[in-house]
């Protein structure tokens, strides 16, 4: 049973950084909109034309 | 006569002159110079795909507002924020009608120099703006949305929701692994029972209880606050129930984890908090988006007014700053902020949102001009007379939110039922634990769990909670927003319909119904040429009519007659349209065209019912009889109401409305009031279930229960259809879990049932009752709605 003292605590860290993540996508406002972005991936390529009009 | 609809606007595109463009190289056809510039310049700027993403046609373009007065220093003071060297602002968009829109406004706006970021909710057509001042003023970026069509309006720093909801988020993360962690050691607590040391056991005890404690004093908080709350003011409710839950199992299993005793609760713990705080985040973010889009409609242009000082400069001020006797001016576009005495000019203003009345008022200088009125003509002087509350707009918006709250305070009946359940089954748990610790001690503590487990009333709290807020996300998905908790319940039962007539059945915007020539000499297209060409850049709704018909003729020395209509030069020769005079009598719904004073013309104007009104009635007429009340003369009510078949009551006025409304339901009748308007405000207050219509009067949709916000009538058969779907949904909630209390509570009570198997049991029990309500939020709508998606070109 021994190596419960190490998987367990390394489980809780994992825990910890994914729970330190998951705060820090929830401050930085990736979860404040979740209709618009949708829209993204369906735009024809404007990047690549506002790149080459600049 | 129409060659087809407007590529832009989707409105109809006149015969004569056509306004043409090539686009992607099709050609294709606008109603106005105002859309085709728009569509031309989205091409453009790589902006088409606007055309083949968006679900709902856009704004006809009308002439811009005018925004100079959004760059003064005190207009910055009012609104700007100073985040990281660059300018903040909230703006509501109007005319915003899909995501596609806010894609749109995104690109453009983030192509704009100096525009750092923005960003678009289409659910609540808000907008936050950053940018740098010195590089673009506000004044462009208002006037560019303006040329697309939409009607950006500035609004003050919303409250801040959205940091509430991030928080709420995070609760509900923390409480989700939370609770995963300390299920996970206390599960394997209960399957090593017996086999594992002491010391192993309590190395686990442990950990539960490490990972427990955030989840019961962090996700946890609000309940704990909730029932401190509750104990202050000696009103125990659910919030006291769920704290005294969770403390109880959390401080039972922290003694036993110290004192080495038989068993530890905290799955029970975890699972409470986690299961009640992810139902509260999904009620509370449903509930929230409706919130937002009330408050910006309500709010906006109501924030400010421009001040006139002693040398007629006008300065932005906050209302609350504005007296009495001041002087300011109303752009035109903008609605008065105040009820004022009009100074400089007669003016056309749009009172629809105060009366319901669609056509435009002519006010003369001394006569009172009200707040919510639109400038239409000219820019008005204001001397104020009243502000904020004491306007008639404040006292009518005050008034029907008394009768609004005077009935709702009601706690919903399963919310006070879960309670009183509750507390019954901590009776019974007290009394669980005195006859234990009188006949075995042994067995007191697991059996006082096992019943507090098995009796949580999570499932049924969840039950009704979860099945409203799944029902509000579905709704709001399709554009019904309900924002009376009470209006959803009582739509279920609905058994009479009321309708306005003007904008509600019909579409509120007159059409052409026939020419009458006066002037044999004259052809009907000639005639209605003229009349259009009149009518070409005029703003109230009769105007609308005459869209159709203009061969692009060159009008000159265009002027508003007050109180009269239009007059022109046209061909040389001097045209007037309007009401009709002596010469030419006229109905209310007839204009007269006249050359000089020899009348030639006279056009009926008729307001057309609503397509999908007839299929829309037929489908009521199935579980209620349907009636209309309206203002107008009987037989226009008449012809509206003869072919659908319906109840027909004319001339009505507001007063005789809510009697009629207030005597069905004294008849026991469950009765649904469907209009807009603010002439229909307070009946729509006063119905079980208030129906306003999006394109009706901002106002109505305050005191609605319930709000269209598409101008579609099939979206009352939605909304019918979901309340009787979430009743049953409800219903089949609260009977599971009160037939599963009642099977599980004697086992926990007898000691026969260990308490990890009765928290089980109640998170078991809780999900079958959240997937059960989610049921509603993913079953398509029953009566499916086409979506006006146009095919790629």
């Amino acid at each position: 049973m021994n190596i419960l003292l190490v998987l367990v605590p390394v489980s809780l860290l994992l825990v910890g950084l994914a729970l330190f993540a998951f705060f820090w996508a929830v401050d930085s406002g990736q979860f404040d909109d979740l209709d618009r972005p949708g829209f993204d991936p369906l735009e024809d390529d404007a990047e690549h034309d506002h790149d080459r009009d600049a | 006569m129409n060659a087809g609809a407007c590529y832009h606007c989707g409105e109809a595109v006149p015969s004569g002159a056509p306004i043409r463009a090539a686009l992607a190289g099709v050609e294709r056809s606008f109603c106005c110079s105002g859309c085709r510039a728009a569509a031309e310049w989205l091409h453009q700027g790589g902006f088409g795909d606007y055309y083949t993403l968006r679900s709902a046609t856009a704004a006809r373009v009308e002439t811009a507002a005018d925004f100079s007065d959004w760059d003064g220093p005190g207009f910055a003071r009012l609104y700007l924020r100073e985040v990281d060297g660059l300018s903040e602002c909230d703006l509501s968009i109007g005319n915003l009608r899909c995501a596609a829109c806010a894609w749109l406004i995104d690109r453009v706006l983030t192509r704009m120099p100096g525009v750092a970021g923005v960003s678009v909710d289409p659910t609540t057509t808000h907008a936050r703006l950053r940018f740098d001042a010195a590089q673009t003023p506000l004044s462009r970026i208002a006037a560019q949305l303006a040329a697309l069509g939409y009607t950006p309006q500035i609004v003050p720093d919303p409250a801040d929701a959205a940091a509430a909801r991030r928080q709420s988020l995070k609760r509900v993360a923390v409480a989700g692994i939370g609770a995963m962690q300390a299920m996970m050691f206390t599960e394997a607590l209960y399957w090593g029972e017996g086999e594992l040391d002491l010391g192993t056991r309590d190395f686990f005890r442990l950990l539960a209880l490490l990972v427990a404690t955030p989840v019961v004093f962090y996700s946890g908080a609000p309940f704990l606050r909730g029932a401190w709350r509750e104990l202050r003011l000696h009103q125990p409710g659910m919030d006291l129930l769920v704290a005294l839950a969770v403390m109880l199992a959390y401080a039972a299993s922290v003694l036993e984890t110290v004192r080495g005793g038989a068993v530890v609760y905290f799955d029970a713990a975890v699972m409470f908090v986690f299961l009640l705080a992810a139902a509260r985040h999904v009620e509370a973010v449903a509930r929230a988006r409706a919130g937002e889009r009330l408050r910006l409609i309500a709010s906006a242009g109501q924030a400010h007014a421009m001040r006139l000082d002693a040398s007629g400069r006008p300065t932005p001020v906050a209302l609350a700053e504005l007296q009495p006797g001041e002087r300011i001016r109303v752009a035109v576009g903008e609605a008065a902020p105040v009820d004022g005495v009009l100074e400089n000019a007669p003016a056309q203003v749009d009172e629809s949102l105060l009366s319901g009345e669609a056509t435009a008022q002519t006010r003369h200088p001394g006569e009172l001009v009200l707040a919510g009125s639109i400038a239409l003509d000219v820019p008005l002087t204001l001397c104020v007379r009243a502000v904020g509350s004491s306007t008639r707009l404040g006292w009518l918006r005050a008034r029907i939110g008394n009768g609004l709250h005077g009935s709702g305070h009601a706690a919903a009946p399963g919310r006070r039922a879960a309670a009183a359940f509750t507390l019954a089954m901590l009776a019974l748990a007290l009394l669980t634990g005195l006859y234990w610790s009188a006949t075995d001690p042994q067995r007191a503590l697991p059996a006082v769990l096992a019943v507090l487990a098995a009796a949580c009333p999570c499932a049924f709290a969840l039950a009704l909670p979860t099945s409203l807020a799944a029902a509000h996300s579905m709704l709001a998905r399709h554009g019904v927003i309900v924002t009376d908790p009470r209006a959803l319940a009582q739509a279920a039962t609905v058994d009479r319909i009321v309708v306005d007539k003007t904008g509600t059945l019909t579409e509120g915007r007159p059409r052409l119904a026939a020419t009458e020539l006066l002037d044999a000499g004259r052809t009907q297209d000639e005639v209605l040429a003229i009349a259009a060409a009149l009518e070409r850049d005029q703003r109230h709704p009769l105007a609308h009519a005459f869209r159709g018909f203009d061969r692009g003729d060159v009008v000159t020395a265009a002027r508003i007659e007050p109180g009269f209509g239009v007059a022109g030069t046209l061909h040389g020769c001097e045209w007037r349209l309007g009401r009709g005079d002596h010469d030419a009598p006229a109905g209310a719904d007839d204009l007269v065209l006249a050359a000089g004073k020899h009348a030639v013309a006279r056009f009926r104007l008729v307001d057309r019912v609503r397509d999908e009104a007839a299929a829309a009635v037929r489908g009521w007429q199935r579980f209620a009889r349907v009636e209309i009340h309206s203002g107008d003369a009987s037989a226009a009510v008449e012809a509206v109401a003869r072919p659908l078949g319906i109840v027909a009551h004319a001339r009505r006025t507001p007063q005789q409305k809510r009697a009629a409304i207030a005597e069905l339901r004294a008849q026991g009748h469950r009765v649904m009031m469907i209009g807009d308007g603010l002439n229909d405000a307070e009946s729509l207050a006063l119905a079980d279930v208030g129906v306003a219509m999006g394109g009706g009067a901002a106002l109505a949709h305050c005191h609605a229960g319930v709000l269209l916000l598409r101008d579609d009538l099939r979206l009352v058969q939605l909304l019918v259809d979901c309340a009787r779907r979430t009743r049953r949904i409800a219903r089949q909630n609260l009977a599971w879990s009160v037939g599963y209390h009642l099977a599980i509570v004697p086992l926990a009570v007898s000691g026969t049932m260990a308490p990890w198997l009765a928290a089980l049991g109640m998170a078991a029990s809780s999900l079958l009752v959240t997937l059960n309500a989610l049921r509603l939020q993913r079953a398509p709508a029953p009566q499916p709605l086409p979506r006006l998606v146009e095919a790629p070109a």
